[in-house]
């Protein structure tokens, strides 16, 4: 029994479609939903330009008030459900989460392939429900499908939901996968509090996708018995209170958004200590935090709801609660940057996105605060502020933080270095084109501009051109960034296996890992981040 | 930076400034301190000197306390406001508003019923009860720092007092459909003489009696009729109005209608009984209590005008 590298055979081999598509191999997995949601996230951003595009002025540009509020809707709707939820998890997290706790793969890993065929047919449930049978108008109701205009203006909100039942059943596959995995899977020495942070935010968040993800099925039951047996749920006309539709979605809905988040943090959490040669400040104060945070997601959804008509009660325990969510939130902030401290930074591009996600999402985290608070919120809701402050948590923190983690372990996917310099480029032109679009985009919302408007005011005309001027530089961004890694793949130099020096376990085996992940079960004797003058 | 349009509202913008210089402080300390340590401790080769320190409880307690004591007096200080921003005074001079896509309407304790724009005293507490026909809207005056949804199931309130005669912005906040955008608005903060004046006459100071003609052609713009029925012939969500008057429409089911006064006046007031074939139902919201039987017939006269003639 020889365990030399004779054998050694990448998991990117044997190629073609019917190897890759009836895999189990967590890696392999991994980078199919990695191209998937790419190819969402691609169709849901151009849908963004279009927005941007047609408010570069007031009145109609390019597309009448309908077309408008399709795009926000595929926007909105391709960007969460079929991007963004997915997202780090079903990527990063397939491809690492084995390789970092020392196993050869997921626990279940037929349940793993079978959450992806899952996703790509909820996928394509959702995509066609939103643009409907032929000859039928475009689902026009928002991402966030309110009843009763949902259900008077069209018939897609029940397929809709349908489609975000089935992607639910793949977050909920993937979920339960991890959490028994991260039970049961771990290398021998790979206790609890010595895993990676990634590993513990895809625990926080892999709870809240099992969780969280059945009142999808409920709303989804709900409307239908209301539009099959006629009874009143959403509909006042029927006695119901469309109100109860606006707390089932937030009750979901708000605990994803901590789904999309989480692993964010754990990326970052993974890249500042390798880059600052140091180790992690507070683990266990950034570990517990996460788990905190997926906690108290579960009972703010109510800040969604601060100036729906729900009893004033209501919102002032919803507000109280809300801001529970900053401490933890807080306390990571302050120990990524505690990382930093008398370390050796070196500012390659996975530590500019890290560094940056911190810098953006400071922003997205203080944004929050006049929010959660009653007597601003009334102001400030359903405004452009609003939509400002999510894109800093969503775009400016998980895409950057996935984009970061890309450029990360892109050599450990791929073997395959990209080229540094466009990298840093791409991401200067990220962060510049990313802040001129949404800067602006809090002062109109501060000044009234209201979201969901094809039309607008002369006055606010000033900060909508900006915003659309950044929109542009914003997406020209991810083509080059995008383009270099595809570039990559085929012509950049070959990596080794561990090119940063990291003590994590996915980089003591070659890139591309071999199949097996690793030759022999690694032992773990001490925790991951053992940087620090002692081991140098 | 602090609106003087209500008193409520400039508290708002305390608690709003009060908030913001927070934000700013964290802000800056966190992002200082960050890019500080990015540069003091920039890589300068293989063999820096790094420190060993993998955290401190100190800290942790520091930066978990503080933080818990601030969101509690920001909390506590906008829920305080927020209670008088919610609580309408005894008093109040009370104004009945209907939204639906994509008006709204104002009913008046005098009788007057009026679409669009919102007609109210300075210096005299108002309260709105309002409620929506149709999907969900909000009312959301930004001068006066004051939002609620509007709702088809219950009735849901705002309340003001605006301290200038003055013109404000409406805007519907919630989204509810095609013209959701065009759901605009003004408030009218009126003086004590032009009040009376207003509520005498229906009329601001200076402003002729509109003709039929003018008065439905108001009304067509300002109830959103113009948003679903083009007048050049252009097939929106609903039939032109252009060459309506006589004009043979076949309705759903077959049978056929020639369009005079009383099928419009039923198309305004119970639009899904009658519809032309090819358009879909449910669309247009019941105008039946919105307009007046003068309304209505200034609407109709108005129509008889537009002629491709």
């Amino acid at each position: 029994m020889s365990h030399e590298n004779t054998e050694y055979r990448p998991y990117l081999e044997p190629k073609g479609f019917y190897a890759w598509f009836w895999t189990v191999d967590h890696k392999r997995i991994g980078l199919m939903y990695l191209y998937a949601i790419l190819f969402f996230f691609l169709l849901a951003g151009l849908c963004a330009l279009g927005v941007r595009a047609e408010l570069f002025y007031p009145k109609t540009q390019f597309v009448d008030h309908h077309g408008y509020n399709v795009l926000f809707t595929l926007h909105g709707t391709m960007m969460v459900f079929l991007f963004i939820v997915p997202g780090i998890p079903a990527t990063l997290g397939n491809f690492l989460l084995p390789l970092m706790i020392g196993a050869k793969d997921v626990a279940f890993p037929r349940l793993n392939i079978l959450s992806f065929w899952v996703y790509l047919l909820g996928a394509a449930v959702v995509v066609f429900s939103l643009i409907g049978p032929p000859g039928s108008a475009w689902l026009d109701t928002g991402w966030t499908f309110y009843t009763p205009y949902s259900i008077d203006s069209s018939t897609g909100v029940i397929p809709v939901t349908l489609g975000a039942f089935i992607l639910g059943f793949a977050s909920i596959l993937t979920g339960m996968n991890f959490i028994v995995t991260i039970h049961k899977m771990r290398a021998p020495g790979m206790t609890w509090h010595r895993m990676p942070l990634f590993v513990w935010s895809l625990y926080s968040s892999s709870l809240i996708q099992v969780l969280a993800t059945p009142v999808v099925a409920i709303t989804l039951g709900l409307l239908i018995m209301e539009r099959m047996l006629g009874i009143g749920f959403f509909d006042a006309g029927l006695g119901g209170d469309p109100i109860l539709f606006e707390n089932m979605f937030w009750f979901y809905s708000h605990p994803v958004v901590y789904i999309m988040i989480l692993p964010a943090m754990g990326v970052v959490a993974e890249i500042l200590p390798v880059f600052a040669k140091k180790p992690i400040f507070g683990y266990r104060a950034i570990a517990y935090s996460s788990l905190a945070i997926a906690l108290v997601s579960f009972f703010v959804w109510g800040h969604h709801l601060f100036v729906s008509g729900m009893s004033e009660w209501s919102r002032w325990i919803f507000s109280l609660l809300t801001f529970a969510v900053a401490i933890p939130t807080a306390i990571k902030v302050f120990n990524w940057i505690g990382t930093l401290y008398k370390g050796s930074v070196l500012l390659d591009s996975p530590m500019l996105y890290a560094c940056g996600f911190i810098f953006l999402f400071t922003i997205a985290g203080l944004t929050g605060l006049p929010l959660a608070t009653l007597a601003t919120d009334v102001h400030l809701h359903d405004t452009y502020f609003v939509v400002a402050h999510f894109h800093y948590t969503m775009q400016g923190g998980t895409v950057v933080a996935l984009v970061g983690g890309l450029h990360f372990w892109w050599p450990k996917m791929y073997g395959r270095m990209y080229n540094e310099t466009i990298a840093k480029v791409g991401f200067w032109t990220l962060f510049v084109g990313f802040n001129a679009t949404f800067i602006p985009q809090f002062v109109m919302g501060y000044q009234g501009m209201p979201r969901r408007y094809a039309d607008y005011l002369g006055e606010f005309h000033d900060m909508h051109f900006l915003s659309s001027v950044g929109s542009m530089v914003n997406g020209l961004a991810y083509f080059l960034i995008f383009g270099n890694l595809i570039w990559a793949v085929y012509k950049g130099k070959r990596a080794a296996a561990n090119p940063y020096n990291s003590l994590s376990l996915e980089w003591q085996t070659p890139s591309p890992p071999p199949l097996t992940n690793f030759d022999e079960v690694p032992t773990v004797t001490d925790w991951t981040y053992g940087y620090g003058s002692k081991q140098a | 930076m602090i609106s003087d349009a209500t008193e409520v509202a400039a508290r708002v913008d305390l608690v709003q400034i009060f908030i913001f210089l927070m934000m700013a402080f964290w802000f800056i300390a966190c992002n200082a301190v960050l890019v500080y340590f990015m540069l003091r401790y920039r890589r300068k080769g293989p063999d820096d000197e790094v420190s060993d320190i993998k955290g401190s409880h100190m800290l942790e307690v520091v930066w978990t306390v503080i933080p818990i004591i601030l969101v509690f007096i920001i909390f506590y200080v906008g829920a305080n406001v927020w209670k008088d921003l919610r609580t309408p005074p005894e008093d109040a001079y009370e104004i009945s508003v209907t939204a639906q896509k994509w008006s709204w309407s104002f009913k008046y304790d005098h009788g007057a019923i009026k679409g669009g724009d919102l007609f109210v005293p300075q210096g005299v507490p108002v309260k709105l009860n309002m409620i929506s026909n149709d999907v969900i809207h909000s009312f959301f005056v930004p001068e006066f720092r004051v939002k609620e949804d509007v709702v088809p199931s219950m009735y849901t309130n705002v309340w003001f007092q605006a301290e200038h005669a003055g013109v404000y912005n409406i805007f519907c906040t919630e989204y509810c459909g095609k013209d959701h955008s065009h759901m605009l608005g003004k408030v009218h903060v009126l003086d004590p003489d032009t009040w009376e004046h207003w509520v005498n006459t229906g009329l601001m100071p200076g402003e002729k009696q509109l003709t039929p003609v003018e008065a439905g052609e108001a009304l067509f713009v300002e109830r959103g009729c113009k948003g679903c029925h083009s007048i050049d012939g252009t097939k929106l969500v609903g039939p032109s109005v252009l060459d309506l008057m006589g004009r043979e429409e076949i309705l759903e089911g077959g049978e056929r209608v020639t369009v005079d006064d009383n099928y419009i006046m039923d198309s305004i007031k119970y639009p899904d009984r009658q519809i032309v074939a090819g358009y879909p139902k449910g669309q247009m919201p019941s105008f039946d209590g919105q307009l007046t039987n003068e309304d209505i017939s200034n609407i109709i006269t108005y129509l008889k005008t537009i002629s491709s003639e």
